[in-house]
């Protein structure tokens, strides 16, 4: 979907969980998403950097490799491949703090034009859902494709 | 608020490949502690703020 410049990635056959290594100036890390059933056809995204020598996820960590556009890039490709085999699922995201749930917003609306044909975003603003508006803060998010965009 | 409804299984629905490289290298993360709890406190405050009309119907046909 998002043709720039994106890291590869890896999945397994559940196609729930998935993998790639950001790269910049801090080293190689590793990093996993987890896409966990919370209701019917409603998904969790879960996203962290994973310790390889202990097995801890944490989504605290602020790696400053240099590449946080690339990862958002990486991730917005996940979860089009995974929306691809999970038809007409919801993606429920929320970022671990108010900034990293801005950060997500702002990757939403850097692509806004590339994702509004595609799939339907609601953001979640004072316990309400509403349509995602870009310039709006939200506290978290739900996105779905179109039903012209289920293949 | 209930979240029943008809689930989708990956078989039951995929028609098409993602475009990640497929391996058993990629370790299955349902157990894992950090997604469980990420999943449990999604699925709390969705208890707690419901869902948007429009996704409590089954999905798209």
């Amino acid at each position: 979907m998002f043709s720039e410049d994106k890291y590869l990635y890896k999945t397994n056959s559940s196609f729930l969980d998935y993998g790639f290594e950001s790269k910049g100036p801090k080293g190689k890390i590793k990093k996993v998403a987890r896409f966990s059933e919370i209701g019917v056809n409603i998904y969790n995204f879960g996203f962290g950097d994973l310790n390889e020598m202990t097995g801890e996820i944490s989504d605290t960590i602020v790696s400053n490799n240099g590449d946080g556009d690339k990862v958002l890039l990486t991730v917005a490709n996940i979860i089009y491949d995974f929306t691809d085999v999970y038809i007409g699922v919801a993606v429920f995201i929320q970022g671990t703090s108010p900034s990293r749930t801005r950060r997500y917003q702002m990757g939403i609306n850097k692509h806004w034009s590339q994702i509004i044909p595609i799939f339907e975003v609601l953001g979640l603003k004072n316990d309400k859902w509403e349509q995602f508006r870009p310039g709006e803060n939200y506290e978290a998010f739900l996105g779905r494709r179109k039903a012209s965009f289920l293949f | 608020m209930s979240l029943k409804g008809k689930n989708i299984s990956k078989k039951e629905t995929s028609s098409k490949k993602s475009s990640a490289i497929v391996t058993d290298s990629v370790g299955n993360y349902e157990k894992h502690p950090f997604f469980v709890k990420k999943a449990t406190a999604a699925k709390a405050l969705l208890l707690q703020v419901g869902l948007p009309k429009q996704f409590t119907k089954k999905a798209h046909a």
